[in-house]
């Protein structure tokens, strides 16, 4: 465990240059958060405006579909995506877009955005439901009821933060229940907008995301996109002695997800040159030189638009390996560092 | 005259940078993942720059951006990116094995670890950060008036665990208090 340094004594630590190298890191990153959502947006933009560390932080709506490798070929596992009850909601009003979504079958949130106007779906599951009840009907100094109001065709209560936000908690349907909170917005048009909602399951819901979006029922196809991809410039996938069984992302972004499995697939060969550096192996490592050497091609990592440094630092190892030299952190431990290779 | 962007977002790193990698150290193992948790959770505020809310509300803002990093972290889900590999550097050569300065007495942090994880979150809030129960319904995403019963109970359990002993018993007063 770290010590439970202070702010002060943390103030105190020599991490001056480490410190100032981070700020313009984070500065040179792409910004995408003014960016507007449109639905009909080209499928390999990356118009959807999650950022890359709250994407990273976004469950998935249901877990990674896995490949599995079966010999040096590849075997779809046939993971089906499953339905589920409709106890989901999404918003259909004009120029309302998505500005998050993060949640998982249980729980989770989505938030539109139209100018400086925030309209938020959140489900819970069925057993939340009298704890929020409660805590709403405490958001006020003095405890009020919520009032009674009527939300896609059910009972639901209505309470207004700081008397200017509304939020309504709907009945439970379907194991859970809805909370739909307005910010900036008249307690009038909050109720307006309540009409536009609609109640989908889970294939609705990804079919109202933006192209961009991957959920469960798209996500095996994205992984064999990428696998595929790669394998024009890449066969076998993986290299001879590797243990690996499966690739799979919980990336919902589509170009976050393709990042990702090139990712694990350029560590597979990373680690196989290593090996093949500390053995002597000459041929090993030529091998392995070979394959990253096409990385630039790989469509996943030649086509990302931005959201991710991966594909730069990927590239970067190909050619430090290419021209002889050991990366600095080719080990596997500060591979998990830097590229976030796993094992 | 306005200030661009770029300027908000240095004056920010600026003022908060301390706390957040300080929030970070006090909850990882390892001093490499509190630079992780720091460089996500500012890389999140400078793309989400416009959504950060100003004044007193920006440090518990952060401080719920960390939260939620570090969950994602312990959960495994993290992905690493390449940014502030010379911070983790700097941090592993640097961060003491042991240290005075301190936010705790080793006996309160060791009571502290007998509470439920809910009470150990409110109370490291309220006792390492100095967060007041508003700003830690900010931080936690509930009301205020949810957070107050909750830090008063959390301390009263706390009490209850600690040895008497001629030395304040009290957390707070035994808490380096930072301006």
């Amino acid at each position: 465990m770290n010590p439970l340094l202070t702010d002060d004594a943390v103030a105190e630590l020599p991490l001056h240059r480490g410190r100032a190298e981070l700020l313009e890191e984070i500065m040179s990153a792409p910004v995408l958060e003014d960016r507007s959502v449109r639905a009909d947006a080209p499928r390999r933009r990356t118009t959807w405006p999650v950022p890359v560390a709250a994407a990273a932080a976004v469950l998935a709506l249901v877990a990674g579909s896995p490949w599995l490798l079966s010999g040096l070929g590849l075997r779809d596992a046939g993971v089906a995506s499953g339905g589920s009850g409709a106890y989901r909601a999404v918003l259909d009003a004009p120029g309302w877009t998505v500005d998050t979504v993060v949640g998982d079958d249980d729980s989770g949130e989505l938030t539109y955005v139209k100018g400086d106007r925030f309209f938020e779906i959140n489900w819970y599951p069925a057993e939340e439901y009298d704890g929020y009840v409660e805590d709403r009907n405490h958001i006020t100094e003095t405890p009020v009821a919520g009032e009674p109001i009527q939300v896609l065709g059910r009972g639901a209560l209505m309470w207004l933060y700081d008397g200017a936000h509304p939020t309504a908690i709907r009945d439970v349907e379907n194991g859970h229940f809805l909370e739909l909170r307005g910010k900036s917005m008249s307690t009038a048009a909050y109720l307006a907008l309540l009409d536009d909602v609609r109640l989908v399951d889970r294939d609705g819901f990804a079919a109202a995301m933006p192209s961009a979006y991957v959920d469960g029922t798209k996500r095996q196809r994205a992984v064999d996109d990428v696998l595929d991809g790669i394998s024009e410039y890449v066969d076998p996938l993986i290299p001879p002695g590797s243990t690996r069984g499966s690739f799979s992302s919980a990336e919902d972004d589509l170009d976050l997800l393709g990042v990702e499995v090139a990712r694990d697939v350029a560590c597979e060969w990373l680690r196989d040159w290593d090996e093949a550096h500390r053995a002597g192996d000459q041929a090993r490592m030529e091998r392995a030189v070979a394959v990253l050497g096409t990385s630039r091609d790989w469509p996943a990592l030649r086509d990302a638009t931005g959201g991710s440094d991966q594909p730069e630092l990927i590239w970067s190892y190909a050619d430090q390996v290419a021209a002889g030299q050991a990366p600095k952190h080719l080990v596997p431990k500060d591979l998990g560092h830097t590229l976030g290779c796993s094992g | 005259m306005t200030e661009t962007r770029e300027e908000t977002y240095r004056r920010l790193y600026a003022t908060h940078f301390d706390a957040v990698l300080g929030y970070a150290l006090r909850r990882t193992d390892r001093p490499e993942d509190a630079a992780d948790v720091t460089a996500e959770t500012f890389l999140v505020a400078w793309r989400r720059l416009v959504h950060v809310p100003t004044g007193t509300e920006t440090r518990p803002w952060l401080y719920g951006v960390a939260r939620r990093v570090l969950a994602n972290q312990r959960r495994g889900n993290h992905r690493r990116t390449a940014l502030g590999d010379r911070l983790r550097q700097e941090l592993a050569t640097w961060v003491p094995d042991t240290s005075d300065d301190v936010v705790q007495r080793a006996d309160v942090v060791t009571a502290m670890r007998r509470l439920s994880a809910r009470d150990q979150e409110v109370l490291e809030l309220h006792l390492w950060e100095g967060l007041e129960p508003r700003e830690i319904a900010e931080v936690l995403g509930l009301t205020t008036v949810v957070v107050r019963p909750r830090l008063s109970r959390a301390r009263a359990r706390l009490r209850d665990l600690l040895p008497q002993d001629p030395q304040p018993a009290t957390p707070q007063l035994s808490r380096k208090v930072r301006p």
